[in-house]
């Protein structure tokens, strides 16, 4: 029985010392144990802070990013309609090309007025459809001498020296088809 | 602290295990008495074990979950959720503002089909009249079911919009003509 009573107490001493050795060397590192708490505190309240200000500039970001699109969204509507008006006029200056053609042949047939009409409609198309700024271009220079072309036969005609059709118009519409 | 309530779970249930072993060796050397008293101690015993096992389950869980939401509505969550909110608005506006003017130039384009096809059909309708009226004039030197022929190819050319085989046919009568 004293032999049990013993072993316990050696265990209970064992469990004690334990105990106390965990104490003194949690006493002993406290001061760093503080340490660690008020760096980590710190840490954390940079962060945050770097986190806000960060967040305050996307914000900002975003303020200027929103007005910049908008801005150049009311730009390209402006374009946008700029643009039809422009083809519009493009259109009703083809209508009249035709009518001054028909004006200036008297026995022009229908189908060969409307041929160049619907040849320069074609090479209006294709200028406006054009990505690459100088094939527009060089297409808009063709539109133009073929409008340049057929304005000349008219002339012809109406003072007495062209024939009966409008040849350089024709002449042209009859190349382009080639080309093709 | 949870680690001793766990060792103390464990060691009751070992008590009752060591109950259990008891009740055998009783039933064994024939102490019925004993054993039936050892059995229902130690049923009970486990019961307590296990019930304090889930009870520390339970606690745990509830530790954790009250700390994930503790972290979860700290101040440096906060800020970093409205932080990746913010780069997700940035991405959003910059994508609206693509599709946008992907939309503006494309119903631009739309309109202006429009305006090409109504000036198609205006000119269409005068070469069709233009082409009729010279079909007409040719009538008296076609025969009557080539002259209907043509007058219904010429009307479906044209319901059509297809300029080029209206010409082609108006070709095709000038040369019989």
């Amino acid at each position: 029985m004293s032999r049990i009573a013993d072993w316990f107490g050696d265990v209970l001493g064992f469990l004690r010392r334990s105990r106390d050795d965990n104490l003194q060397w949690r006493l002993s590192r406290q001061n760093e144990v503080a340490e660690l708490k008020q760096a980590r505190a710190l840490a954390e309240q940079a962060l945050v802070a770097e986190l806000k200000k960060r967040a305050q500039q996307l914000a900002h970001e975003l303020a200027l990013n929103k007005a910049r699109n908008s801005n150049e969204l009311a730009m390209v509507k402006i374009q946008c309609k700029q643009d039809l008006k422009d083809y519009q006029q493009y259109l009703q200056s083809l209508d009249r090309l035709k009518a001054s053609l028909q004006a200036s042949y008297s026995h022009l047939p229908e189908a060969v007025a409307f041929t160049i009409h619907h040849h320069a409609k074609q090479l209006l198309n294709r200028m406006w459809d054009a990505d690459d700024a100088q094939e527009k271009l060089k297409i808009e220079m063709h539109l133009l001498q073929f409008m340049a072309a057929v304005h000349e036969d008219s002339q012809a005609s109406l003072q007495g020296q062209g024939e009966t059709l409008p040849q350089k118009a024709l002449a042209i519409i009859d190349a382009d088809l080639e080309l093709k | 602290m949870s680690a001793r309530f766990l060792y103390g779970a464990l060691l009751i249930a070992s008590f009752a295990m060591m109950l259990f072993v008891g009740g055998f060796v009783c039933l064994q050397l024939g102490f019925s008495l004993l054993m039936a008293l050892f059995y229902a101690i130690a049923g009970k015993v486990m019961l307590l074990a296990f019930g304090l096992l889930v009870l520390l389950g339970a606690v745990a869980l509830s530790i954790a979950v009250a700390r994930s939401l503790t972290r979860y509505f700290s101040c440096e969550m906060k800020v970093l959720r409205r932080l990746l909110a913010m780069h997700s608005f940035n991405r959003q506006v910059a994508q609206r503002a693509l599709l946008e003017k992907r939309q503006l130039l494309y119903l631009s384009r739309l309109k202006r089909e429009r305006f090409f096809r109504a000036n198609n059909r205006k000119h269409l309708r005068n070469l069709f009249g233009s082409i009729h009226q010279e079909l007409h004039a040719v009538k008296p030197l076609l025969p009557e079911t080539t002259y209907k022929s043509l007058r219904k190819a010429l009307r479906a050319h044209h319901r059509h919009a297809d300029a080029e085989a209206m010409l082609a046919l108006r070709k095709q009568f000038s040369c019989r003509g």
